[in-house]
């Protein structure tokens, strides 16, 4: 009878834990997305913004109107974002879509075609369209080519009610030089190195950046001490802080401030509620949002640490939107409930050969030959599933790499290319294959490789996860330790991506072109990548880039293999969002403002 | 006893200063730093960002004096700021440490209340079918890892049968209450508890097998004790100088064991803070968590000693 009574306590306990979680679990809503990829931008004065057709996600008949939610949930997750507890807008890396719905910046790019994005999973889908402007309403070149000036729009608030101007923005940039600022390195606003003025800034030689000048309140201008004609585009990223509240901040304090964990404002189309550490984080609508009031009344960032946890809380319902990846795609496909959006990630996957310490990977014929040994549409097709596409050089967009051919996979002409290096090749040892890609699909992917590259060369690759991006940027870069990597390189948004991997003047460690002890150099591609940053012909601009593009797919500096597909997965009961999966968060113009979200 | 608790507590502070020299030094040898994870490899390199944030985090100090900056502040009560947010690391471990103790506070005394008696039930009842069932789901517990329990779970209970919420301590959106606070707990600590209870069933049936057959109890049911009688007074109390033992270790992992679940189920406790530490190479507050777990074990210890007293008057500390 004891017995009895024991396994009855037992039972009972666990059947009233369990009646305790038997409420209906509550449901919710979603969104997210970055990127990276536009095309260079016309210089004269640019006329600002139409919202780009959105996507309608939902198919309602036609005389039913669906009962609307005023709130949104999501999970930014994956490698769009910093992580859930990031909760300043200008530390390097992801997270502008979020900070992109409560902050603006100067200008911005329209995705290209929402709607064919969904249904297109092409790689070059979804890539940014036209420049257009953020905060800016139009901009110009000066006759000298060397002063942009930016006409700002009028009317704009912060959330507060603090009319913005031009002194917004002069702060904004000084702040993010300022050595002394915590909150540093405003990776974004790097666009303005060239300005008058920032050297002397930065090393406290001046109190200012003269070069930036505030015209009047709705006036700025930049000047170059070099012309610049991508600085329209590439200073896109940056999001304007109000000098009114963030001023007040010592710089010295700035990222400890809890100005940003509590009262931080902006002027997106969503205002700062609150950040519980760990749980989520909440936005309320900003009713006098320029472009006009946004129709949800709440977007709150629902806070994950596990990707695989977010997909199930979408599956759920208790999210409107996530990350997911290639392997996860066709699942999500299948879910009548779900839509699934593939972007341009804006990243390329690379391989890097060390010569340092095997030189027989110096050679450009071997480097060739490898780069035909690898059946790489097969593995997209087989392993990828499709969601990558070859590039023949870092450059993926059609106007940055056009008329340049990647290598074919050919494995009699890799073998022919090699012959002179034979005795070299069959001395290698076995070479440690490493990456910080620590997903199962990468291992798959790398493992096609090292067995191409077993089969056609005899070479012998074992991949090697890292799992740990830290543990393997030292190892590569700093310890130039490395026998053969797999690694990433954002490929935009310009080509002017291009400088800091290929440019002489940025060789490691000033810049990323190689590694310790080991850098590329070839005296016609500075030209170009210097003269393609000072050209303000489009066309001319592009066809400098082709010919980076075409002299680094020959001597392969890095061995540039595809650039992938990026996948988020939204709720169809989300209404006309836009979304573009990528790397580290690019900028372009959502229609936040728009999203609503049925019952 | 005073004596000893004072002797105890003395010689924690060289055990105390050594685990946070070694765990210092090996943040410090582990390749990557914070400039690692602040400047991202894909956006290109920033040398002068990098060595703006070396200088702001003291990375250009030789390791001895950055150790003793730490330690000089620690004992002020400044662990810094994280560098993700900017929080205070005291205020952030602090949050952590509440929302882990509740997880696996509640996790194991679950673990505790149902695996001891399951475990005296299955040495008493040794090769019956309920020894054999018990055993089992004993092996299930120690082998399942708790990732796969953990997304098996929130996939039976949470999306097919949606009996609980997936994951996080509160639903997103709307006010915090007790009963909604409990619905988010149950299935992981459940699913923590049934590793604990696994381990309390598999140690308590050993312990009581092995002296269930000694002289002393024998010598008790031939002076006619009636067998619940020797199974608690006697056995039980004997066997549970193992069972304390098993009990004093668990106690640090009520502060931060539960990484793997807490990561799955977005609990927001120590664990799943240890790992946003480790992934942005955030020193400061992988301190600040370590300091919480050698204090916990350093003070689990000295109660389970203490503990030995009072369940065998054999033992005095003197």
């Amino acid at each position: 009878m004891k017995k009895q009574i024991w396994f009855s306590t037992v039972v009972a306990v666990i059947a009233s834990l369990m009646l305790a979680s038997c409420a209906t679990p509550a449901p919710a809503p979603v969104v997210e997305a970055p990127a990276a990829v536009p095309a260079t931008e016309a210089p004269a004065a640019v006329p600002a913004t139409e919202a780009p057709a959105a996507v309608p996600a939902t198919e309602i008949p036609a005389t039913e109107v669906p009962a609307l939610r005023d709130t949104m949930i999501a999970a930014w997750v994956g490698p769009c974002c910093n992580g859930n507890d990031w909760v300043t807008p200008m530390d390097s890396g992801g997270d502008a879509h979020w900070f992109s719905k409560i902050y603006s910046r100067l200008t911005t790019f329209e995705v290209l075609d929402p709607i064919k994005q969904v249904v297109d999973y092409d790689s070059n889908s979804g890539v940014y369209g036209k420049l257009t402007g953020d905060l800016a309403e139009s901009w110009a070149v000066s006759d000298d080519k060397l002063t942009w000036t930016f006409n700002l729009r009028k009317g704009v608030t912060w959330h507060d009610g603090v009319p913005f101007t031009a002194k917004d923005i002069k702060f904004t940039v000084e702040l993010c030089f300022n050595p002394k600022n915590t909150m540093n390195p405003c990776h974004y606003v790097a666009a303005a190195n060239g300005v008058v003025g920032v050297e002397e800034y930065k090393t406290e030689k001046a109190t200012e950046v003269s070069g930036v000048k505030v015209v009047d309140d709705n006036t700025i201008s930049f000047t170059f001490v070099k012309a610049n004609s991508l600085f329209p585009v590439t200073i896109n990223e940056l999001f304007i802080l109000p000098e009114h509240t963030v001023g007040k901040i010592k710089p010295e304090g700035m990222k400890e401030a809890e100005y940003w964990k509590t009262s931080q404002i902006g002027t997106g189309p969503f205002k700062w509620v609150k950040w519980e550490a760990g749980v989520s984080t909440e936005l309320a609508a900003f009713d006098n949002y320029w472009r006009g009031k946004p129709k949800l009344a709440k977007i709150i960032r629902r806070h994950f640490e596990d990707t695989a946890a977010a997909l199930i809380a979408f599956d759920a319902g208790e999210i409107q939107f996530t990350y997911i990846t290639a392997d996860e795609v066709a699942r999500e496909r299948e879910n009548a409930e779900a839509v699934v959006h593939p972007g341009n990630s804006g990243v390329d996957n690379a391989m890097q050969f060390n010569s340092t310490k095997y030189p027989v990977f110096g050679n450009i014929e071997v480097r060739q030959a490898i780069m035909h040994a690898i059946d790489r549409q097969g593995i997209i097709d087989n392993v990828y599933e499709g969601a990558a596409s070859m590039v023949s050089c870092l450059y993926g967009l059609p106007n940055l790499n056009a008329g340049v051919k990647p290598q074919q996979y050919d494995p009699a002409l890799a073998k022919e290319l090699v012959k002179p290096f034979a005795a070299e090749l069959a001395k290698l040892p076995e070479l440690q294959f490493d990456t910080y890609y620590a997903d199962p699909l990468s291992l798959n992917v790398m493992t096609a490789i090292a067995q191409n590259l077993k089969d056609n060369l005899g070479l012998n690759l074992k991949p090697m996860q890292m799992t740990d991006g830290a543990a393997w940027t030292k190892r590569y870069y700093k310890d130039n330790a490395s026998d053969v990597s797999f690694f990433g390189a954002a490929n935009g948004p310009t080509g002017d991506r291009g400088f800091s991997y290929f440019h002489s003047d940025n060789a490691y460690p000033i810049g990323s072109n190689g590694v310790t002890g080991r850098f590329y150099k070839n005296a016609t591609v500075d030209q170009l990548l210097t003269d393609a940053r000072a050209d303000f012909d489009t066309a001319a601009q592009d066809a400098k880039y082709q010919q980076v593009c075409e002299i680094t797919k020959n001597e392969l500096p890095n061995m540039y293999v595809w650039q992938t597909v990026r996948f988020h997965v939204v709720s169809k009961k989300v209404n006309d969002i836009i979304i573009i999966p990528a790397a580290g968060g690019g900028s372009y113009y959502d229609a936040a403002e728009l999203w609503t979200v049925n019952e | 006893m005073i004596t000893f608790i004072i002797r105890r507590l003395l010689v924690s502070i060289p055990v105390f200063l050594g685990i946070t020299v070694i765990v210092f030094v090996f943040i410090a040898l582990a390749p990557g730093s914070i400039v690692d994870a602040l400047l991202r490899p894909e956006l290109g390199y920033d040398p002068a960002a990098e060595a703006a944030i070396i200088k702001r985090y003291g990375l250009d100090q030789p390791l001895h004096i950055r150790y003793i900056r730490w330690l000089a502040n620690s004992l002020q009560g400044e662990l810094g700021y994280r560098v993700a947010s900017g929080a205070p690391v005291s205020s952030e471990v602090l949050r952590g440490l509440k929302n882990s103790t509740t997880l696996t506070g509640t996790a194991m005394l679950l673990g505790i209340s149902i695996g001891i008696p399951l475990g005296v039930l299955s040495a008493v009842r040794q090769y019956s079918k309920a020894d054999f069932v018990l055993t089992g789901v004993t092996f299930l517990g120690i082998s399942l890892p708790s990732f796969m329990l953990g997304l098996g779970g929130l996939y039976l209970f949470g999306l097919k049968l949606r009996l609980v919420p997936i994951g996080g301590m509160m639903t997103i959106g709307k006010e915090p209450n007790f009963l909604d606070f409990l619905r988010h707990l149950v299935l992981p600590a459940l699913i923590l508890g049934f590793g604990y209870m696994a381990i309390f069933l598999r140690y308590t049936r050993a312990a009581i097998l092995e002296v269930v057959h000694l002289d002393y109890i024998m010598t008790a049911r031939s002076k006619g004790v009636t067998g619940a009688v020797v199974l608690l007074r006697h056995a039980f109390r004997n066997a549970l100088i193992p069972i304390i033992t098993l009990i004093g270790l668990s106690i640090p992992e009520v502060v931060g064991a539960a990484v793997v679940t807490e990561t799955v189920f977005g609990w927001p406790g120590l664990g799943m803070m240890m790992v946003e530490g480790i992934q942005d190479r955030d020193f400061l507050l992988i301190m600040g968590v370590t300091l919480v777990l050698a204090l916990t074990v350093l003070v689990s210890n000295m109660l389970t000693d203490v503990a030995y007293a009072y369940a065998d008057p054999r033992i005095r500390y003197n």
